[in-house]
């Protein structure tokens, strides 16, 4: 090579090394003008994992081909049916795109929807795993790598409050309880003597260290880690120390329906004795409370912090101390469709001078459509009961069938209640909503149309329930706000059409089977100790069986039998219904015997002459 | 015969001692067994042999085809550019003889690694479930819908001519044709008439009844199941997007009255819920085949639902059943991969006839490519302007045409799903691909080497 050649080579490395130079030391003060600027919406990506940030840089050009590549795959899979490799392309594409808050969005909708009912709802655990893998996509990966992304958190709500707090999918119960059955170890704690509805449990778990190393400098704790370390190698290491001792608790514990998971256990029996050498102790105490904060925080992603604030501003009231608010049910996933839904309103309000999107408008939609859920539905009500050993199937059938058991399977049901002590946090929250949209019309309708209905289905609720004072509340504040015909009318009259208008078009058939349908389920309520709403449910029968008795006249009346009658009926049906677990069939009649002797006695007597109207009618015969 | 054969032995060594080559061969060795036990899938066994194997054997085949692009170029161009051909030619050699010789010796190592890449993957997915914690009812599903063959048999498209004929007319006399069909041609009144009355006669009304028979069906094992994978469409969607369905699977034909029945066959009756305009599939013993292979599916509509449902055409309904096992369909996946590195190694022998080593890499690899994904590319001229799909759709479809459907013809496709890959259909490919468009590729690469200037500098 010649000196001349050598020479502008030289320059021009240099040159080339300087620029770049040059250009880094730029970087950051481009990076803040962009975020100055508002030109992009999230941070720039900084301590991302290794393979996000080889993944997003080293491909360099090539990422986007990849990228299309990798959604044409997802894209021919889907059309054929095929989902074994939706959640592996889904978490390539997000790792390819992470800022890219719509692929987060549509493959978390993808399996949380779309993958899930396409297995049959006789396999509820597959199904389960899918929905579990769409909000787990989000909530921990697309969120913290989109934090301002409103319509992550938007989403997230979405798949709590409407695929899990829903009715529609077949298998919502069974989300339900594994849902609650997940969390609920996490928001008691039994060595405290501190409950999910205490309110001291919630400040304790705002109150403990956030990290590891401050824990295990307490002196206290630090005795109850080394024996823990001493006893079982599963607790050597720091960052699964947390998660063994939860699992160690919940096999080392008690289970409602009595005994513990000893036997079954991984951990060794030191590991147990430590725990029952320990129990009432300070140390265990304090560790506890700590350990579940940790796994709220890390694993659910659920700053205990905010989850007092959002239990303070939209838990149910007290009726004792309407000023007082209790703790939201956190096993229900309306609570958690509230709290991300909040998160992202958040978010969306750190920019004052933002003009409102319809993601926002949706998020503030979804957390009065979560509080409308909690009314309706919020009690959750998890039912423990023995089920009996499934029989050997004989035959080629015996190849398709599990293990026969030979012992009675623990069976546990999930059922939800109404609660009406939330209404004050909807109507709260309808409240500061109304001012937000202030002068837009459009939309505020459209919220007052939804109060306007919920307000309504308020006031029977509270009216069949028994609690007359708060329905005429509710009612006065229906007729100020809203003006209309249909309110002119005093409380009593407007329950009665309420009801009348929900019977129109039920024929005496109709009818029969409906107040035996109602009365079933005030024999559930009942058993399950909710009398207010078995109340509601009986009166509301007997009701129905007044308004039908007057309407359809003489002529049809003989075809309504009386409701003594309509009771017993009710009752047999409840006790063989398969619908209700044996244990609380077995709890009514305990109830009714102890506590209900004149309806004892009136079903006795109804059988009775039943019993004489069959005998007298086979000798006809 | 010995001279090719000398020529092919002299290429694999080359091959072989290319470095591109043995970062391959190294690559797909680490890398198929890694991915074998770390390969997820949806968490099932079936998802996780699904994952691999689709994987796994597409990783083998794209590395392959590029070993092979490159190694076939390579040989060809690398004795134009040292100027070795000048003591080759010199020899008592033909130009073919040295074309075919060296595609020969692709061909052959070609065989020797898709052997043993192919074995490894067939290994690994046999020792998955053994390695693998999974229920009772996975290992079953794993047997019933992976490890195993399926035929696949669909309703015959019904002859609907005379009714669109009769229904034309009918319209046309009461001038009703422009009002719902304006603007059309009478082909595509016709072509629209025509796909209204078939999917008339696939959709059932509240309270109606469909069926559909099949005949000539023979599973491999009367004590398997067969499914039934179908798709429902709606015309008023429910709420919660959701139907039921009645199924009714066996032969209907013994309750007829008057039949006479030698031997009764079990019927099979299911009542379930599914979602719609997905894919599900329904299970029913073999044994309701009757023995003449007669097999009719019935579909009843109950009352529970409150709107009309469809089974699309294309995909609404088919039955799959074994009828063969999973290690001869996998054998027959590995036969269409070797027909695809036939082709590409034509294919490179051409482009290194007459182009320098760089230029015929890219040459190739534009066609492998877009050979990969012409179906996709097709597709996707349905979502563009009408003008724009118009433009695409006469000039570059039809050049897309003319390439290799690589993405039609994946194996992985068959063995993911578990349908059988017929000797048929093998047959089919390897006549397309390999009989006539490799063949013609080898003719133009034969007669360009056989006359080209060799001392002539190519740039």
């Amino acid at each position: 090579m010649r000196t001349r050649d050598s020479v502008i080579l030289l320059v021009g490395l240099v040159a080339a090394v300087g620029l770049l130079v040059a250009a880094d030391a730029q970087l950051d003060h481009i990076n803040d003008q962009r975020e100055t600027l508002k030109l992009v919406i999230n941070p720039v990506l900084e301590n991302a994992p290794p393979s996000l940030a080889f993944a997003t840089v080293a491909m360099g050009a090539f990422r986007g081909l990849v990228v299309d590549i990798l959604w044409m795959r997802a894209d021919k899979l889907k059309e054929e049916g095929q989902f074994f490799d939706a959640r592996q392309l889904a978490e390539w594409i997000t790792k390819l795109q992470p800022r890219f808050a719509a692929v987060w969005e549509f493959h978390a909708w993808n399996m949380a929807y779309n993958i899930s009912v396409a297995i049959p709802a006789t396999q509820p655990e597959q199904r389960w795993r899918w929905v579990k893998n769409g909000y787990e996509l989000l909530r921990d990966e697309g969120i913290p790598l989109n934090p301002k992304s409103i319509q992550l958190y938007r989403e997230l709500a979405r798949i709590f409050q409407h695929k899990m707090g829903g009715v529609s999918d077949d298998a919502q119960k069974y989300y339900k309880l594994q849902f609650a059955e997940e969390i609920g170890p996490l928001l008691e704690s039994p060595d405290n003597g501190l409950s999910r509805r205490d309110e001291a449990y919630y400040e304790a778990l705002t109150r403990t260290p956030t990290e590891w190393a401050q824990i295990a400098k307490d002196p206290n704790v630090a005795t109850l880690i080394q024996a823990l370390r001493a006893a079982d190698r599963n607790f050597s290491s720091d960052e699964d120390f947390v998660r063994n001792y939860l699992t160690l608790r919940q096999e080392g514990d008690p289970r409602p329906a009595g005994g513990d998971n000893r036997a079954s256990s991984k951990f060794k029996p030191a590991a147990f004795e430590v725990l029952d050498a320990y129990r009432g102790t300070e140390a265990l105490k304090r560790f506890d409370v700590f350990a579940k904060a940790y796994q709220l925080r890390t694993v659910w992603k659920l700053d205990p912090a905010l989850m007092q604030e959002v239990s303070r501003t939209y838990g149910p009231i007290d009726f004792q101390d309407p000023n007082r608010h209790l703790p939201l049910d956190w096993r229900h996933p309306d609570s958690h469709a509230i709290y991300w839904a909040l998160k992202g309103l958040d978010i969306a309000r750190q920019q004052q001078d933002r003009e409102i999107e319809v993601h926002e408008v949706n998020t503030d939609r979804m957390v009065l459509h979560s509080l409308q859920n909690l009314f309706r539905y919020g009690r959750i009500m998890i039912l423990h009961s023995a089920q009996a050993p499934e029989p050997p199937v004989q035959g080629p059938a015996a190849a398709y069938q599990q293990s026969p058991d030979r012992y009675p399977r623990l069976q546990k049901d999930v059922y939800l209640g109404p609660d009406p002590r939330i209404f004050h946090s909807y109507e709260k929250a309808f409240r500061e909503i109304f001012v937000k949209y202030g002068q837009d019309r459009g939309r505020n309708e459209s919220f007052s149309n939804g109060h306007r209905n919920m307000l309504k289905n308020a006031v029977l609720v509270f009216y069949q329930a028994g609690l007359r004072g708060e329905a005429q509340k509710i009612y006065s504040n229906l007729r100020t706000r809203y003006p209309l015909d249909e309110f002119k009318v005093s409380l009593d009259q407007f329950a009665r059409n309420r009801i009348i208008e929900e019977l129109d078009g039920f024929g005496i058939h109709d009818a029969s089977e409906q107040i035996v349908s109602l009365l079933i389920n005030a024999y559930g309520l009942y058993a399950m100790r909710d009398d207010n709403a078995a109340a509601a449910n009986e009166q509301l029968a007997q009701q129905l069986w007044d308004h039908y008795f007057t309407l359809f006249g003489d002529s049809e009346r003989i075809d309504l039998p009386p409701m003594r009658v309509l009771r017993y009926f009710a009752l047999g049906q409840f006790l063989n219904s398969e619908a209700y677990p044996v244990s609380l069939r077995q709890a009514l009649l305990t109830r009714i015997e102890l506590e209900k002797p004149e309806l004892l006695k009136e079903l006795k007597q109804t059988e009775a002459e039943l019993q004489q109207q069959i005998e007298r009618l086979q000798k006809t015969q | 015969m010995r001279r090719i054969w000398a020529v092919a032995t002299n290429t694999i060594r080359q091959a072989l001692r290319m470095k591109v080559a043995a970062i391959f061969i190294v690559l797909l060795l680490v890398l198929l067994p890694v991915m074998g036990f770390t390969a997820t899938g949806d968490g099932t066994l079936k998802g996780r042999l699904q994952t691999f194997v689709s994987y796994g054997l597409s990783l083998t085949s794209m590395l392959l085809s590029l070993l092979t692009i490159i190694v076939s170029i390579y040989a060809i161009t690398s004795d134009l550019e040292h100027r070795q051909i000048y003591t080759v030619v010199t020899k008592p050699i033909r130009r073919y003889q040295i074309v075919l010789g060296k595609i020969l010796g692709v061909v052959m190592l070609d065989v020797a690694l898709l052997v043993l890449f192919a074995g490894i993957v067939y290994s690994v997915t046999s020792l998955i479930p053994q390695f693998m914690k999974a229920s009772d009812q996975e290992r079953q599903a794993a047997r019933n819908e992976f490890y195993t063959a399926r035929a696949s048999l669909v309703p015959p498209v019904l002859d609907v001519q005379k009714d669109v004929e009769a229904l034309y007319t009918r319209l046309l006399r009461n001038d009703q044709l422009d009002l719902i069909y304006p603007n059309m041609t009478r082909d595509e009144i016709f072509k629209q008439l025509t796909n209204r009355l078939r999917l008339e006669k696939r959709a059932a009304t509240v309270g109606q009844m469909l069926v559909w028979e099949f005949h000539n069906v023979r599973p491999l094992d009367p004590n398997q199941s067969l499914f039934v994978r179908f798709k429902y469409d709606v015309s008023v969607t429910p709420p919660d997007e959701q139907v039921y369905g009645d199924w009714h699977i066996g032969d209907q034909r013994q309750f007829l009255p008057g039949a006479r029945v030698q031997h009764y066959t079990r019927t099979v009756r299911q009542t379930r819920k599914d979602a719609v305009r997905k894919f599900h599939e329904l299970e029913a013993p073999a044994s309701v085949v009757a023995k003449d292979g007669y097999l009719a599916v019935g579909f009843f509509n109950p009352p529970l639902n409150e709107t009309v449902v469809l089974f699309p055409l294309e995909d609404g309904l088919e039955v799959l059943y074994k009828a063969d096992t999973f290690t001869g369909n996998f054998l027959r996946a590995v036969l269409l991969i070797l027909c695809r590195l036939v082709f590409l190694a034509c294919l490179g022998a051409l482009a290194a006839s007459f182009l320098s080593f760089p230029v015929a890499i890219l040459f190739c690899l534009v066609i492998f490519f877009t050979g990969s994904t012409s179906g996709f590319i097709v597709d996707s001229f349905g979502y563009m302007s009408e003008t724009t799909n118009r433009i695409y759709t006469y000039t570059i479809q039809g050049i897309i045409q003319l390439l290799p459907q690589f993405d039609k013809y994946s194996p992985t496709t068959y063995l993911v799903s578990a349908r059988l890959m017929t000797w048929g259909f093998l047959g089919k490919v390897a006549l397309i691909m390999v009989i006539v468009q490799a063949s013609l590729l080898l003719a133009f690469a034969l007669i360009i080497f056989s006359f080209r200037e060799l001392a002539k500098v190519v740039v």
